[in-house]
């Protein structure tokens, strides 16, 4: 993250809400996932550099892409404990392409059941890319 | 903005928020809580999700809150919504991700006397012999087909395996088998991720709880559940794991695709749906059936370790150790049923988002040695609170489709807990109460902590003084296995 992107969690009263902001489509999702393993209190081997995983996902719009993105990484998470990390993400016409390194899972504080769509909207003004993303815990 | 003026009281704990309150509202809001939950509920956003939920094609009747509401994510927690078969649709936000997350009551004939110099010993045993924690799986992982078998027959492949009896099965809702499941309509991520996790807790809100029959208020329905007073019970929450929360992953994402198709337009896209008549409505309701059925046998494998636990503690101690089930409800789940509205009989899928059925006596879809009380209703608590069973009434089918509060509600975020309670303390605090814990995590725990909740006496209160169901026994926690 640099001075321009970033997260914060608001208050929800029974799950997870993460408010992201970004200087681009790229750097919000990178942004939202890492603010995503933050609230899972996620820690990954990176002592050797781990194989690549090509993830390509098509949607409808940018907010599916998002979710389906994040939950993408949430599946290798609690399915194959391994942890992604995108060393690039390029979208073009609601299509995403990301080249991510993975690497072992050490330790998960909290389970995520689910990234949901509740009130999703990313919204692009000045160039500055916001969203808010509850997640189910 | 809504504001308390725009509730209609219907009686102290009814009120109602006209269909006209908002243009694109099909259907009321009827809200049962007290004057005070009521306003306390207003400071989060459950009752605008209530009210998002009436814009759903097809609702009937009103959509439904129960006093344990907060807020979710599209549907409120505590939010019933009943759609119709014929022009209605079918949400997976409105049933959750963690499909048939529900709670087990099992009770004892070990007095608390007999229990008490060993319950911080059944803690431990608890933990040990039912998985649970963040990422945790079972021992045993199955096979494909065995998978398959669970998802088909729920409870009923336990019975065939050894780990049930009739009796559970009986005293199970729809017997823990729903109809019409369908494995294949699940994705092979689903189905991957169930493979390892039945007969384990998981973390968050799921629990083990050991309590003591504290109070009765019903001799005669008490006794027809197998309750007395001071005798042990074992509470069970938990649900479908992580096939269930894939699968409506899977469909939300499915959904969001084919909404375009069918026209509809909601508010929060986490409403999203598929009218009950199109395939892809059935391929949902298929594999939201299947997840539910490996949440029931889930639950009836958490039983069957449980009961292991006991045996390892009370082996040699009293001559009766065995668990027995009251009864196995859901709380996060649609169901096919019939419901009278506006005084015709028609078919609905009844939405329950955190709310509990509650069918009252002479429904057919009780067993027979129900019929005439109505259904026990399992009401957790807090864990330092007590948790209640309550009996379904006739007045729920009238108000509610059938539906009864499902837990205390939740009042403070967790990062809030956390910030205020620290886990060590907590767990100190309430073994000088007499509740011993064990939890995998003690952040989680703060997590979880009574103070997070309602006082869900008053949520009973609301829920038996608005004649959905009635008061049977009240249960104080001895000891809880946390994840």
């Amino acid at each position: 993250m640099d001075n321009n992107s970033g997260f914060r969690e608001l208050s929800h009263t029974a799950d997870a809400a993460l408010k992201i902001w970004a200087p681009s489509l790229q750097k919000l999702f990178s942004t939202a996932l890492i603010g995503m393993y933050q609230l899972m209190g996620l820690s990954s081997n990176c002592e050797e550099q781990g194989e690549s995983q090509l993830i390509e996902l098509e949607e409808i719009d940018s907010e599916s892409l998002l979710i389906a993105f994040l939950s993408e990484c949430l599946y290798y998470v609690e399915s194959k404990g391994m942890v992604l990390k995108p060393t690039s993400i390029t979208i073009l016409d609601n299509h995403l392409t990301s080249i991510c390194e993975v690497n072992p899972l050490i330790s998960l504080e909290k389970e995520i059941k689910a990234v949901t769509f509740h009130n999703l909207a990313i919204e692009n003004v000045n160039q500055k890319w916001e969203v808010t993303v509850v997640f189910d815990l | 903005m809504i504001e308390f003026n725009d509730f209609q009281k219907i009686t102290p704990y009814e009120w109602e928020i006209d269909q006209n309150f908002r243009d694109d509202m099909r259907v009321p809001v009827r809200i049962f809580a007290s004057q005070d939950l009521l306003q306390a509920a207003m400071g989060d956003n459950s009752v605008e999700q209530a009210i998002n939920v009436t814009t759903l094609p097809g609702v009937v009747g009103s959509v439904v809150v129960m006093p344990d509401m907060h807020q979710g994510y599209g549907f409120p927690i505590g939010g019933v919504a009943a759609t119709s078969l014929v022009d209605g649709v079918i949400s997976p936000g409105g049933i959750g991700y963690d499909i048939n997350c529900g709670v087990r009551l099992l009770a004892t004939r070990i007095p608390f006397e007999v229990a008490e110099p060993h319950l911080k010993n059944l803690a431990i045993s608890l933990y040990q012999h039912c998985p649970s924690g963040v990422g945790v799986s079972s021992s045993n992982k199955l096979s494909r087909k065995e998978l398959t078998e669970v998802c088909e027959l729920g409870s009923q492949w336990a019975l065939k395996k050894g780990y049930a009896t009739e009796m559970s099965i009986r005293r199970t809702e729809d017997s823990g088998r729903l109809s019409g499941a369908d494995p294949e309509k699940m994705s092979e991520r689903a189905l991957e991720r169930g493979l390892s996790q039945l007969g384990t807790l998981g973390s968050g809100n799921h629990f083990i709880e050991v309590g003591i029959v504290d109070q009765i208020f019903s001799e005669e329905i008490a006794g027809v559940f197998g309750l007395e007073k001071n005798m042990l019970t074992v509470m069970i929450h938990s649900g479908s794991r992580g096939l269930g929360h894939q699968v409506c992953t899977d469909y939300v994402r499915i959904f969001q695709k084919s909404g375009r198709k069918f026209g509809i337009q909601i508010p929060d896209r986490e409403l999203v749906c598929a009218p009950l008549s199109s395939e892809e409505g059935q391929n949902y309701l298929a594999a939201m059936r299947a997840a539910a059925n490996y949440a029931f046998c889930n639950r009836q494998m958490l039983a069957f370790q449980a009961q292991r636990a006991f045996k390892q503690v009370f082996a040699g101690i009293t001559k009766d150790f065995s668990l027995f089930q009251v009864y196995d409800v859901a709380h996060n789940i649609g169901k096919i049923e019939t419901h009278v509205i506006g005084n015709q009989k028609m078919g609905v899928c009844v939405h329950r988002k955190g709310a509990t059925r509650a069918f009252g006596p002479g429904s057919k879809d009780l067993p027979e040695e129900y019929a005439k009380s109505g259904q026990p209703v399992l009401v957790p608590g807090s864990m330092g609170t007590s948790s209640w069973v309550l009996a379904g009434s006739n007045m729920s089918m009238e108000k509610s489709f059938g539906s009864c509060c499902h837990g205390a509600g939740r009042v403070m975020s967790r990062s809030k807990a956390k910030r205020q309670i620290r886990g060590d303390e907590l767990l100190r605090s309430l073994e000088k109460e007499g509740i011993y814990i064990k939890a995998g995590s003690l952040p989680g725990l703060a997590e979880e902590a009574p103070q997070a909740y309602k006082d869900v006496d008053e949520v009973i209160e609301v829920v038996v003084e608005a004649g959905l169901a009635q008061k049977v026994a009240r249960l104080r926690p001895l000891a809880v296995v946390k994840g």
